[in-house]
């Protein structure tokens, strides 16, 4: 295990990939923070509004990580030399996951670190407290390691790299709209103000009736699809990160959890389905 | 040519790819159409209930076929024996160019019959004339192809698949993401109102847009060169002209079908003079 650990590192250190993604999350977000400052420092809100997008970017750099790194062994061959030295697939696996995971702290870091020396001086701190800042911060790390897990699981499981890569990309930015449909759906109110629908002339307009008692909202959802709803926007890497980009995490304990059981479900379906593999 | 051709299309009628993103962007049309069916959409025409959102989505297609399509023409060496038979590499991507919009035109076919039949069975209607719904229809397949011709370009300079695959997503997605950011920054009022802080209870701050004093100019309103080359962007690269086809508010067809022509003729010049000066191993 040691031996591909350090394996896996020494190929990391010298991986242009792992650079390029480095300087992406360094990228988005500076390019976060210089976007929103103003409208922070006019609205006296705090860092919290611009800083935790880098999930996001996480979110869709593992896919592309784990896709050209780890789909490597399949096409240059090095999977079948490992398995030929009598090195058990599980711990091939296992070391490929814990690369995976080691990145996406790295890209994490990498935009954390930036984040807080670009961001303190140009808006100030931040107004969340430091326990929920520290439920951010161990959250959005969360986030990226359950999308190191999933990344590993479709890098290992498809032989040929280039529809490894295409499915794992295809399949998080796919997700991702889910998961803004999600929070969104979620994000709902119980009620609103009552309002009439006018048509004229093909243009449609409501005439809100303000004063009058609020009417429960149609889009609300409530019962089963509610809490549906939540789980999955809790369990899914892919909306965990909107939760965190948007400061609207209720539970930070249900998505370290669900980010938990996540992350050991996709690893148990990966080792299970790679040990009974055809490696050719 | 017609050789090439012809082998691309015997190639492309037995592509796993074709029909795996003309399924999954069929299914994304629905989806997003079947989400639409809220507030003032419900009476306005489908094309405002996302029917042209497919467009936005296609690049994506065209991105991952590409890669995969022309990309195992590097990385299967069959390049070589192509040039070693006589073609010039002018042709063979020529041939490229012309299978891929022949795809693009498959892929958008899908989403707009799934979204036309979907839209139709639950009783929604299209509220364009038919010379705009038309212009529209032209304009999605136009933009399409032009942002198809980029993934031709992508695919046909990187050797090595996977890379060329991931840098076309990833241009894909940029292109999409920097399309938002054009429409939220043109889209921007000249002027704004000034607001006054108010208090409610304790430790509770609102603010709210004082009619009484005048309006103050937006810092984030674009003016001046900087504006004028933000809007050629924004009719200029497919991503913008698909955000414009998606919300319905194309003014005028022709100068967007002209922009579409542009993009493609000027992408397609600069990938065949690149990949004639390629050295291909």
């Amino acid at each position: 295990m040691g031996n591909l650990l350090s394996a896996n590192f020494y190929r990391l250190l010298r991986s242009r990939v792992f650079y390029a993604g480095l300087l992406g999350a360094v990228g988005v977000e500076t390019y976060s923070l210089l976007s929103k400052c103003r409208g922070i420092r006019n609205w006296d809100s705090g860092l919290e509004e611009a800083f935790f997008f880098y999930p996001m970017l996480v979110v869709l750099a593992m896919p592309a990580f784990c896709g050209i790194f780890l789909g490597a062994e399949y096409a240059d061959g090095t999977l079948r030399s490992k398995l030929a030295a009598g090195i058990p697939r599980w711990k091939v696996y296992t070391a490929n996951l814990m690369l995976a995971a080691v990145v996406s702290l790295a890209f994490s870091a990498a935009a954390i670190l930036p984040g807080l020396a670009l961001g303190i001086p140009l808006v100030g701190g931040f107004h969340l407290s430091a326990q929920a800042l520290a439920a951010y911060l161990v959250c959005s790390c969360a986030v990226g390691v359950a999308a190191a897990s999933v990344s590993t699981m479709l890098a290992m499981l498809v032989p040929n790299r280039a529809v490894g890569l295409v499915v794992s990309i295809l399949l998080a930015l796919a997700l991702l709209f889910v998961g803004q449909s999600l929070m969104a759906a979620l994000l709902e109110p119980e009620l609103v103000q009552e309002s009439t629908q006018i048509v004229e002339n093909g243009q449609v307009a409501y005439l809100t009736k303000y004063g009058a008692p609020m009417v429960p909202n149609p889009n609300y959802l409530q019962g089963v699809s509610r809490a549906l709803c939540t789980f999955f926007l809790y369990f899914l890497p892919t909306s965990q990160c909107f939760t965190v980009a948007f400061t609207t995490l209720d539970f930070p304990w249900l998505l370290l959890t669900l980010a938990a059981l996540f992350t050991a479900l996709t690893t148990g379906a990966g080792l299970g389905l790679f040990v009974r593999k055809d490696v050719r | 040519m017609r050789s090439l051709l012809s082998a691309d299309l015997y190639r492309l009628v037995r592509s796993k790819s074709l029909y795996v993103g003309m399924v999954c962007l069929a299914l994304m049309e629905v989806w997003l159409m079947k989400n639409s069916a809220q507030g003032s959409r419900v009476v306005e025409g489908m094309e405002y209930q996302n029917f042209f959102s497919f467009t936005m989505f296609v690049p994506f297609g065209t991105a991952a076929f590409c890669g995969l399509f022309f990309g195992a023409d590097l990385s299967h060496k069959t390049i070589r024996n192509k040039l070693i038979c006589g073609h010039t590499k002018g042709q063979i991507y020529l041939s490229h160019t012309l299978v891929t919009a022949l795809a693009t035109v498959c892929f958008c076919a899908a989403p707009m019959g799934a979204g036309a039949g979907y839209g139709l069975l639950n009783g929604r209607i299209f509220t364009l004339s038919s010379e705009a719904l038309l212009g529209y229809i032209l304009c999605s397949l136009a933009s399409s192809i032009a942002a198809g011709a980029l993934a031709v370009l992508v695919a046909a300079l990187f050797p090595n698949r996977s890379v060329g695959i991931l840098v076309s997503l990833l241009a894909a997605f940029v292109l999409f993401c920097g399309a938002q950011i054009l429409c939220n920054s043109l889209s921007q009022p000249e002027t704004i109102p000034q607001f006054t802080q108010q208090t409610l209870g304790e430790n509770v701050t609102i603010y709210v847009p004082d009619p009484n004093l005048p309006q103050v100019p937006n810092p984030d309103y674009a003016t001046g060169a900087f504006r004028i080359i933000l809007e050629f962007l924004w009719k200029f690269l497919p991503a913008c002209q698909a955000t414009q086809l998606t919300m319905a508010t194309v003014e005028s067809f022709g100068p967007l079908l002209l922009f579409s022509v542009l993009f493609f003729a000027l992408v397609t010049l600069i990938g065949l003079s690149l990949f004639c000066q390629k050295n291909i191993q």
